[in-house]
Protein backbone atom coordinates (compact mmCIF):
# COMPACT_ATOMS: atom_id res chain seq x y z
CA UNK A 1 0.00 0.00 0.00
CA UNK A 2 1.16 3.18 -0.53
CA UNK A 3 -0.33 4.79 2.27
CA UNK A 4 1.24 2.58 4.28
CA UNK A 5 1.22 1.98 8.04
CA UNK A 6 -1.98 4.03 9.80
CA UNK A 7 -4.85 2.89 9.74
CA UNK A 8 -6.61 5.90 8.88
CA UNK A 9 -4.54 6.17 5.58
CA UNK A 10 -5.93 2.50 5.02
CA UNK A 11 -8.90 3.34 5.02
CA UNK A 12 -8.77 6.96 3.31
CA UNK A 13 -7.21 4.82 0.38
CA UNK A 14 -10.15 3.03 0.06
CA UNK A 15 -12.40 5.79 0.34
CA UNK A 16 -10.55 7.64 -2.34
CA UNK A 17 -11.88 7.63 -6.20
CA UNK A 18 -9.94 6.66 -9.17
CA UNK A 19 -10.45 10.39 -10.21
CA UNK A 20 -9.44 12.03 -14.05
CA UNK A 21 -9.67 15.12 -13.71
CA UNK A 22 -9.52 16.00 -9.97
CA UNK A 23 -7.35 17.84 -8.37
CA UNK A 24 -3.72 16.43 -7.68
CA UNK A 25 -3.35 16.96 -3.95
CA UNK A 26 -6.49 16.16 -2.78
CA UNK A 27 -7.91 13.72 -5.38
CA UNK A 28 -11.47 15.54 -5.18
CA UNK A 29 -12.80 17.12 -7.66
CA UNK A 30 -12.11 21.03 -8.08
CA UNK A 31 -15.04 23.04 -6.35
CA UNK A 32 -19.02 21.87 -6.08
CA UNK A 33 -19.26 21.62 -9.94
CA UNK A 34 -16.68 20.33 -11.56
CA UNK A 35 -17.61 18.80 -15.06
CA UNK A 36 -14.32 18.30 -15.49
CA UNK A 37 -13.94 15.55 -13.12
CA UNK A 38 -14.36 11.36 -13.49
CA UNK A 39 -14.47 8.92 -11.41
CA UNK A 40 -13.23 6.47 -13.43
CA UNK A 41 -13.43 3.28 -11.09
CA UNK A 42 -17.20 3.94 -10.10
CA UNK A 43 -17.63 4.87 -13.96
CA UNK A 44 -16.21 1.78 -14.85
CA UNK A 45 -18.18 -0.57 -12.31
CA UNK A 46 -21.81 0.65 -12.97
CA UNK A 47 -20.82 -0.22 -16.68
CA UNK A 48 -19.48 -3.02 -16.18
CA UNK A 49 -22.66 -4.05 -13.93
CA UNK A 50 -24.93 -2.69 -16.50
CA UNK A 51 -23.19 -4.83 -19.21
CA UNK A 52 -24.13 -7.54 -16.67
CA UNK A 53 -27.65 -7.06 -16.67
CA UNK A 54 -27.70 -6.51 -20.46
CA UNK A 55 -26.10 -10.25 -20.91
CA UNK A 56 -28.41 -11.66 -18.77
CA UNK A 57 -31.65 -9.98 -20.43
CA UNK A 58 -30.24 -11.14 -23.61
CA UNK A 59 -30.33 -14.60 -22.70
CA UNK A 60 -33.32 -14.55 -21.34
CA UNK A 61 -34.90 -12.84 -23.94
CA UNK A 62 -33.36 -15.47 -25.96
CA UNK A 63 -34.92 -18.32 -24.78
CA UNK A 64 -37.85 -16.97 -24.00
CA UNK A 65 -40.60 -19.35 -24.23
CA UNK A 66 -44.55 -19.32 -23.57
CA UNK A 67 -44.63 -23.42 -22.71
CA UNK A 68 -41.62 -24.23 -20.81
CA UNK A 69 -39.53 -21.53 -19.33
CA UNK A 70 -36.84 -21.64 -17.61
CA UNK A 71 -35.54 -20.89 -14.41
CA UNK A 72 -34.37 -17.72 -15.15
CA UNK A 73 -37.24 -16.76 -17.24
CA UNK A 74 -39.09 -17.10 -14.27
CA UNK A 75 -36.92 -15.30 -11.53
CA UNK A 76 -37.54 -12.44 -14.49
CA UNK A 77 -40.96 -13.58 -14.79
CA UNK A 78 -41.61 -13.09 -11.01
CA UNK A 79 -39.65 -9.97 -10.71
CA UNK A 80 -41.90 -8.31 -13.61
CA UNK A 81 -44.85 -9.62 -12.45
CA UNK A 82 -44.24 -8.10 -8.61
CA UNK A 83 -42.97 -4.97 -10.18
CA UNK A 84 -45.79 -4.95 -12.73
CA UNK A 85 -48.40 -5.16 -10.07
CA UNK A 86 -47.03 -2.34 -7.53
CA UNK A 87 -47.18 -0.47 -10.46
CA UNK A 88 -50.89 -1.58 -11.38
CA UNK A 89 -51.35 -0.81 -7.73
CA UNK A 90 -50.09 2.55 -7.71
CA UNK A 91 -51.14 3.86 -11.43
CA UNK A 92 -54.85 2.17 -11.87
CA UNK A 93 -53.68 0.35 -14.97
CA UNK A 94 -50.22 -0.87 -16.53
CA UNK A 95 -47.48 1.77 -17.14
CA UNK A 96 -44.28 0.00 -18.75
CA UNK A 97 -41.99 2.85 -18.69
CA UNK A 98 -41.88 3.20 -15.16
CA UNK A 99 -42.44 -0.81 -14.20
CA UNK A 100 -39.36 -1.19 -16.69
CA UNK A 101 -37.24 1.60 -14.73
CA UNK A 102 -38.13 -0.14 -11.01
CA UNK A 103 -36.73 -3.05 -12.70
CA UNK A 104 -34.08 -1.39 -14.13
CA UNK A 105 -33.24 0.38 -10.91
CA UNK A 106 -33.62 -3.54 -8.65
CA UNK A 107 -31.24 -5.03 -10.97
CA UNK A 108 -28.36 -2.31 -11.64
CA UNK A 109 -28.72 -0.94 -8.03
CA UNK A 110 -28.84 -4.69 -6.43
CA UNK A 111 -25.66 -5.76 -9.05
CA UNK A 112 -23.68 -2.74 -7.54
CA UNK A 113 -24.38 -3.07 -4.16
CA UNK A 114 -23.24 -6.68 -3.76
CA UNK A 115 -19.97 -5.96 -5.06
CA UNK A 116 -19.90 -4.85 -1.52
CA UNK A 117 -19.50 -8.33 -0.11
CA UNK A 118 -16.60 -9.04 -2.36
CA UNK A 119 -13.57 -8.75 -0.42
CA UNK A 120 -12.80 -5.29 0.13
CA UNK A 121 -8.94 -5.37 -1.69
CA UNK A 122 -10.08 -7.66 -4.15
CA UNK A 123 -11.01 -5.63 -7.19
CA UNK A 124 -8.80 -2.79 -5.87
CA UNK A 125 -5.79 -4.75 -5.70
CA UNK A 126 -6.53 -5.83 -8.94
CA UNK A 127 -6.36 -2.68 -10.07
CA UNK A 128 -3.42 -1.97 -8.46
CA UNK A 129 -1.62 -5.02 -10.24
CA UNK A 130 -2.67 -3.65 -13.16
CA UNK A 131 -1.92 -0.31 -12.87
CA UNK A 132 1.01 -0.86 -11.05
CA UNK A 133 2.22 -2.76 -14.54
CA UNK A 134 1.64 0.51 -16.73
CA UNK A 135 3.70 2.20 -14.61
CA UNK A 136 1.15 4.10 -12.05
CA UNK A 137 2.51 5.10 -8.30
CA UNK A 138 -0.46 5.16 -6.78
CA UNK A 139 -3.52 3.32 -7.59
CA UNK A 140 -7.17 4.69 -6.19
CA UNK A 141 -9.75 2.11 -6.73
CA UNK A 142 -13.50 1.98 -4.94
CA UNK A 143 -15.25 -1.12 -6.43
CA UNK A 144 -19.35 -0.43 -5.30
CA UNK A 145 -20.46 2.74 -7.26
CA UNK A 146 -23.70 2.92 -4.80
CA UNK A 147 -21.23 4.24 -2.13
CA UNK A 148 -20.80 7.02 -4.05
CA UNK A 149 -23.02 9.90 -4.51
CA UNK A 150 -22.84 9.91 -8.15
CA UNK A 151 -24.80 6.59 -8.99
CA UNK A 152 -27.17 7.10 -6.82
CA UNK A 153 -28.30 10.74 -7.01
CA UNK A 154 -27.52 10.06 -11.03
CA UNK A 155 -30.77 7.49 -10.47
CA UNK A 156 -32.68 10.08 -8.32
CA UNK A 157 -32.46 12.91 -10.61
CA UNK A 158 -33.57 10.89 -13.15
CA UNK A 159 -36.79 9.94 -11.42
CA UNK A 160 -37.27 13.77 -10.00
CA UNK A 161 -37.26 14.73 -13.73
CA UNK A 162 -39.80 12.54 -14.70
CA UNK A 163 -41.70 12.77 -11.20
CA UNK A 164 -42.23 16.99 -12.48
CA UNK A 165 -43.09 15.59 -15.71
CA UNK A 166 -45.98 13.79 -14.86
CA UNK A 167 -47.03 16.38 -12.35
CA UNK A 168 -46.99 18.63 -15.16
CA UNK A 169 -48.72 15.91 -17.77
CA UNK A 170 -51.41 15.52 -14.58
CA UNK A 171 -52.57 19.23 -13.61
CA UNK A 172 -51.24 21.30 -16.37
CA UNK A 173 -48.00 23.73 -15.81
CA UNK A 174 -50.93 26.03 -14.42
CA UNK A 175 -52.02 23.22 -12.09
CA UNK A 176 -47.97 22.59 -10.82
CA UNK A 177 -47.58 26.52 -10.03
CA UNK A 178 -50.81 26.61 -8.52
CA UNK A 179 -49.80 23.58 -6.14
CA UNK A 180 -47.03 25.80 -5.00
CA UNK A 181 -48.92 28.54 -4.25
CA UNK A 182 -51.86 26.92 -2.45
CA UNK A 183 -50.55 23.23 -1.22
CA UNK A 184 -50.77 22.67 2.09
CA UNK A 185 -51.92 25.85 3.65
CA UNK A 186 -54.53 27.13 1.49
CA UNK A 187 -54.28 30.38 -0.72
CA UNK A 188 -53.35 32.64 1.73
CA UNK A 189 -50.33 31.12 2.75
CA UNK A 190 -48.15 31.37 -0.68
CA UNK A 191 -44.54 31.93 1.00
CA UNK A 192 -45.00 29.18 3.10
CA UNK A 193 -46.56 26.72 0.54
CA UNK A 194 -44.11 27.64 -2.03
CA UNK A 195 -41.16 26.50 0.64
CA UNK A 196 -43.11 23.69 1.84
CA UNK A 197 -44.20 22.35 -1.40
CA UNK A 198 -40.12 22.53 -2.59
CA UNK A 199 -38.86 20.62 0.80
CA UNK A 200 -41.89 18.30 -0.30
CA UNK A 201 -40.97 17.53 -3.62
CA UNK A 202 -36.48 17.68 -3.23
CA UNK A 203 -36.68 15.65 -0.32
CA UNK A 204 -38.09 12.78 -2.29
CA UNK A 205 -35.05 12.42 -4.57
CA UNK A 206 -32.60 13.74 -1.94
CA UNK A 207 -34.04 10.83 0.48
CA UNK A 208 -34.14 8.28 -2.54
CA UNK A 209 -30.38 9.13 -3.07
CA UNK A 210 -28.83 9.38 0.78
CA UNK A 211 -30.61 6.34 1.73
CA UNK A 212 -28.72 4.47 -0.72
CA UNK A 213 -25.50 5.84 -0.57
CA UNK A 214 -25.71 6.02 3.00
CA UNK A 215 -26.29 2.43 3.66
CA UNK A 216 -23.69 1.32 1.32
CA UNK A 217 -20.92 3.60 2.00
CA UNK A 218 -21.82 2.79 5.95
CA UNK A 219 -21.39 -1.26 5.00
CA UNK A 220 -17.96 -0.60 2.98
CA UNK A 221 -16.86 1.36 5.56
CA UNK A 222 -17.65 -1.28 8.28
CA UNK A 223 -15.90 -3.83 6.06
CA UNK A 224 -12.78 -1.81 5.43
CA UNK A 225 -12.97 -1.11 9.55
CA UNK A 226 -13.22 -4.99 9.91
CA UNK A 227 -10.16 -5.20 7.46
CA UNK A 228 -8.34 -3.32 9.50
CA UNK A 229 -8.13 -6.16 11.82
CA UNK A 230 -5.96 -8.03 9.84
CA UNK A 231 -4.12 -5.23 8.64
CA UNK A 232 -2.78 -3.85 11.88
CA UNK A 233 -2.07 -7.30 12.99
CA UNK A 234 0.41 -8.26 10.40
CA UNK A 235 1.77 -4.30 10.28
CA UNK A 236 2.60 -4.71 14.39
CA UNK A 237 3.79 -8.29 15.07
CA UNK A 238 2.22 -8.15 18.56
CA UNK A 239 1.56 -10.46 20.87
CA UNK A 240 -2.06 -11.38 20.36
CA UNK A 241 -1.19 -11.78 16.37
CA UNK A 242 -3.34 -14.62 15.81
CA UNK A 243 -6.62 -13.52 17.32
CA UNK A 244 -7.26 -10.73 14.71
CA UNK A 245 -7.41 -12.14 11.46
CA UNK A 246 -9.64 -15.52 13.19
CA UNK A 247 -11.77 -12.23 14.47
CA UNK A 248 -11.93 -10.51 11.02
CA UNK A 249 -12.91 -13.76 9.36
CA UNK A 250 -15.93 -14.29 12.10
CA UNK A 251 -17.08 -10.62 12.02
CA UNK A 252 -16.79 -10.52 8.47
CA UNK A 253 -18.55 -13.35 7.62
CA UNK A 254 -21.51 -11.98 9.89
CA UNK A 255 -21.19 -8.88 8.09
CA UNK A 256 -21.42 -10.16 4.67
CA UNK A 257 -24.82 -12.06 5.58
CA UNK A 258 -26.40 -8.85 6.77
CA UNK A 259 -24.72 -6.60 4.35
CA UNK A 260 -26.14 -8.80 1.21
CA UNK A 261 -29.70 -8.53 3.08
CA UNK A 262 -29.04 -4.52 3.25
CA UNK A 263 -27.57 -4.43 -0.77
CA UNK A 264 -31.54 -6.38 -1.83
CA UNK A 265 -33.32 -4.52 0.93
CA UNK A 266 -31.83 -1.07 -0.48
CA UNK A 267 -32.49 -2.25 -3.98
CA UNK A 268 -35.69 -2.89 -3.68
CA UNK A 269 -36.63 -0.10 -1.77
CA UNK A 270 -35.08 2.31 -4.20
CA UNK A 271 -37.17 0.23 -7.52
CA UNK A 272 -40.51 0.78 -5.12
CA UNK A 273 -39.82 4.13 -4.22
CA UNK A 274 -39.21 5.36 -7.43
CA UNK A 275 -43.23 3.76 -8.23
CA UNK A 276 -44.62 5.59 -5.34
CA UNK A 277 -43.25 8.84 -5.99
CA UNK A 278 -44.23 8.21 -9.66
CA UNK A 279 -47.38 7.08 -8.65
CA UNK A 280 -47.74 10.53 -6.02
CA UNK A 281 -46.75 12.52 -9.27
CA UNK A 282 -49.00 11.21 -11.73
CA UNK A 283 -52.28 12.13 -9.52
CA UNK A 284 -54.18 14.84 -10.56
CA UNK A 285 -55.04 17.27 -7.35
CA UNK A 286 -58.70 16.51 -7.16
CA UNK A 287 -58.18 13.23 -6.68
CA UNK B 1 -16.03 15.16 -1.70
CA UNK B 2 -19.78 16.52 -2.64
CA UNK B 3 -19.70 17.59 -5.83
CA UNK B 4 -21.61 17.97 -9.08
CA UNK B 5 -19.06 16.11 -11.42
CA UNK B 6 -18.94 14.95 -15.16
CA UNK B 7 -19.69 11.51 -13.10
CA UNK B 8 -22.73 12.11 -12.69
CA UNK B 9 -23.28 12.77 -16.66
CA UNK B 10 -21.91 9.82 -17.15
CA UNK B 11 -24.04 7.76 -14.45
CA UNK B 12 -27.00 9.30 -15.26
CA UNK B 13 -26.33 8.21 -19.36
CA UNK B 14 -25.74 5.00 -18.53
CA UNK B 15 -29.01 4.39 -16.08
CA UNK B 16 -30.95 6.17 -19.29
CA UNK B 17 -29.39 3.13 -21.60
CA UNK B 18 -29.75 0.72 -19.04
CA UNK B 19 -33.90 1.86 -18.66
CA UNK B 20 -34.35 1.63 -22.29
CA UNK B 21 -32.31 -1.67 -22.90
CA UNK B 22 -34.59 -2.64 -19.52
CA UNK B 23 -37.86 -1.42 -21.28
CA UNK B 24 -36.95 -2.99 -24.67
CA UNK B 25 -35.76 -6.21 -24.51
CA UNK B 26 -36.43 -7.45 -20.80
CA UNK B 27 -39.51 -5.97 -19.80
CA UNK B 28 -41.48 -6.01 -23.56
CA UNK B 29 -40.93 -9.63 -24.20
CA UNK B 30 -41.54 -11.07 -21.02
CA UNK B 31 -44.51 -9.35 -20.70
CA UNK B 32 -45.82 -10.26 -23.80
CA UNK B 33 -44.93 -13.95 -22.83
CA UNK B 34 -46.70 -13.89 -19.80
CA UNK B 35 -49.44 -12.17 -21.22
CA UNK B 36 -49.94 -14.91 -24.19
CA UNK B 37 -49.31 -17.49 -21.53
CA UNK B 38 -52.27 -16.28 -19.80
CA UNK B 39 -54.08 -15.81 -22.87
CA UNK B 40 -52.95 -19.90 -23.89
CA UNK B 41 -53.76 -21.12 -20.05
CA UNK B 42 -57.49 -19.79 -20.52
CA UNK B 43 -57.96 -21.12 -23.97
CA UNK B 44 -56.58 -24.78 -22.72
CA UNK B 45 -59.20 -24.46 -19.64
CA UNK B 46 -61.82 -23.68 -21.73
CA UNK B 47 -60.95 -26.78 -24.02
CA UNK B 48 -60.65 -28.57 -21.13
CA UNK B 49 -64.41 -27.86 -20.13
CA UNK B 50 -65.59 -28.13 -23.77
CA UNK B 51 -63.86 -31.65 -24.51
CA UNK B 52 -65.16 -32.93 -21.09
CA UNK B 53 -68.33 -31.49 -22.26
CA UNK B 54 -68.21 -33.52 -25.82
CA UNK B 55 -67.08 -36.57 -24.45
CA UNK B 56 -70.23 -36.65 -21.72
CA UNK B 57 -71.90 -35.96 -25.26
CA UNK B 58 -70.08 -38.56 -26.91
CA UNK B 59 -70.75 -40.85 -24.18
CA UNK B 60 -74.78 -40.16 -24.32
CA UNK B 61 -74.57 -40.84 -28.10
CA UNK B 62 -72.78 -44.35 -27.82
CA UNK B 63 -75.61 -45.73 -25.68
CA UNK B 64 -78.25 -44.22 -27.60
CA UNK B 65 -76.88 -45.83 -30.31
CA UNK B 66 -76.17 -48.95 -28.54
CA UNK B 67 -79.92 -49.31 -27.43
CA UNK B 68 -81.04 -48.67 -30.82
CA UNK B 69 -78.86 -51.31 -32.03
CA UNK B 70 -79.70 -53.55 -29.02
CA UNK B 71 -83.78 -53.33 -30.22
CA UNK B 72 -83.00 -53.47 -33.90
CA UNK B 73 -81.16 -56.64 -33.49
CA UNK B 74 -84.04 -58.06 -31.21
CA UNK B 75 -86.95 -56.98 -34.04
CA UNK B 76 -84.61 -58.86 -36.62
CA UNK B 77 -84.73 -61.78 -34.50
CA UNK B 78 -88.11 -61.67 -33.79
CA UNK B 79 -88.37 -61.33 -37.58
CA UNK B 80 -86.68 -64.04 -38.62
CA UNK B 81 -88.25 -66.36 -35.93
CA UNK B 82 -91.33 -65.74 -37.69
CA UNK B 83 -90.25 -65.86 -40.95
CA UNK B 84 -88.70 -69.76 -40.30
CA UNK B 85 -91.49 -70.39 -38.37
CA UNK B 86 -93.50 -69.90 -41.59
CA UNK B 87 -91.35 -71.65 -43.85
CA UNK B 88 -91.22 -74.44 -42.20
CA UNK B 89 -95.37 -74.25 -41.81
CA UNK B 90 -94.93 -74.10 -45.54
CA UNK B 91 -92.92 -76.57 -46.40
CA UNK B 92 -94.13 -78.75 -44.32
CA UNK B 93 -97.97 -78.05 -45.74
CA UNK B 94 -96.20 -78.36 -49.12
CA UNK B 95 -94.94 -81.50 -48.16
CA UNK B 96 -98.45 -83.24 -47.30
CA UNK B 97 -100.06 -81.75 -50.20
CA UNK B 98 -97.46 -83.90 -52.40
CA UNK B 99 -97.68 -86.91 -50.09
CA UNK B 100 -101.59 -86.89 -50.63
CA UNK B 101 -101.41 -86.20 -54.29
CA UNK B 102 -99.18 -89.08 -54.43
CA UNK B 103 -101.27 -91.12 -52.32
CA UNK B 104 -103.72 -90.44 -54.42
CA UNK B 105 -101.77 -91.42 -57.81
CA UNK B 106 -100.93 -94.58 -56.38
CA UNK B 107 -104.54 -95.38 -55.23
CA UNK B 108 -105.93 -94.60 -59.05
CA UNK B 109 -103.50 -97.15 -60.49
CA UNK B 110 -104.15 -99.97 -58.15
CA UNK B 111 -107.55 -99.41 -58.88
CA UNK B 112 -106.36 -99.30 -62.58
CA UNK B 113 -104.71 -102.43 -61.95
CA UNK B 114 -106.94 -104.32 -59.99
CA UNK B 115 -110.16 -103.65 -62.99
CA UNK B 116 -107.66 -103.76 -65.69
CA UNK B 117 -106.74 -107.32 -63.55
CA UNK B 118 -110.11 -108.34 -63.57
CA UNK B 119 -111.12 -107.74 -66.75
CA UNK B 120 -108.02 -110.12 -68.11
CA UNK B 121 -109.75 -112.77 -65.18
CA UNK B 122 -112.96 -112.90 -66.52
CA UNK B 123 -112.04 -113.42 -69.85
CA UNK B 124 -109.45 -116.04 -68.96
CA UNK B 125 -112.51 -117.67 -66.62
CA UNK B 126 -115.08 -117.20 -69.83
CA UNK B 127 -112.59 -119.11 -71.87
CA UNK B 128 -111.72 -121.59 -69.22
CA UNK B 129 -115.71 -122.13 -68.83
CA UNK B 130 -116.40 -122.55 -72.36
CA UNK B 131 -113.26 -125.18 -72.59
CA UNK B 132 -114.28 -126.98 -69.83
CA UNK B 133 -118.21 -127.53 -71.12
CA UNK B 134 -117.30 -128.64 -74.40
CA UNK B 135 -115.48 -131.07 -72.48
CA UNK B 136 -117.85 -131.77 -70.79
CA UNK B 137 -120.54 -132.25 -73.29
CA UNK B 138 -117.93 -133.47 -76.02
CA UNK B 139 -118.99 -131.10 -78.31
CA UNK B 140 -118.99 -127.81 -79.72
CA UNK B 141 -120.61 -125.12 -77.62
CA UNK B 142 -122.15 -122.36 -80.15
CA UNK B 143 -120.37 -119.68 -78.09
CA UNK B 144 -122.65 -117.16 -79.62
CA UNK B 145 -125.78 -118.57 -78.83
CA UNK B 146 -124.91 -119.22 -74.79
CA UNK B 147 -122.77 -116.09 -75.18
CA UNK B 148 -125.70 -114.77 -72.70
CA UNK B 149 -125.18 -117.68 -70.11
CA UNK B 150 -121.26 -116.77 -70.19
CA UNK B 151 -121.71 -113.34 -69.64
CA UNK B 152 -124.00 -113.99 -66.96
CA UNK B 153 -121.03 -116.55 -65.25
CA UNK B 154 -118.09 -113.81 -65.39
CA UNK B 155 -120.73 -111.40 -64.11
CA UNK B 156 -121.19 -113.54 -61.14
CA UNK B 157 -117.00 -113.19 -60.61
CA UNK B 158 -116.50 -110.16 -58.84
Amino acid sequence: MATEGSSAGYITHHLTSWCVGCSAETHQPNGLVDFGAFTIDLLFMGLLCAAAICVLGLLVRRNLSVDNPGRLQLAFEGGVEYIGDQVGQVFHGQNHFVGAMALAIFMWVATMNLIDVLPIDLIPGIAQVVGHTFGAHEVFFRAVPTAALDTPFAMALVVFVIMVYYQIRANGMSGYVKRFLTHPYGKYGAPANILTTLIDDISKPISLALRLFGNMFAGELIFALLAMLSVSAFSSLSSGIFIWPVLHFITGFVWSLFDTFIALLQAFIFAVLTIVYLGMAQQTEDH
Amino acid sequence: MVAITGSLIVQILIFLALVWFTRRFVWGPVVRVMDERKIKVSEGLAAADRGKRELNEAIADAENRMREAREQAQELLTSAQRQANETVDRARSEARAEGDRIITAAREEIDQAVVSAKAELRREVGALAVAGAERILKREIDAKAHNDIIDDLVAGIR
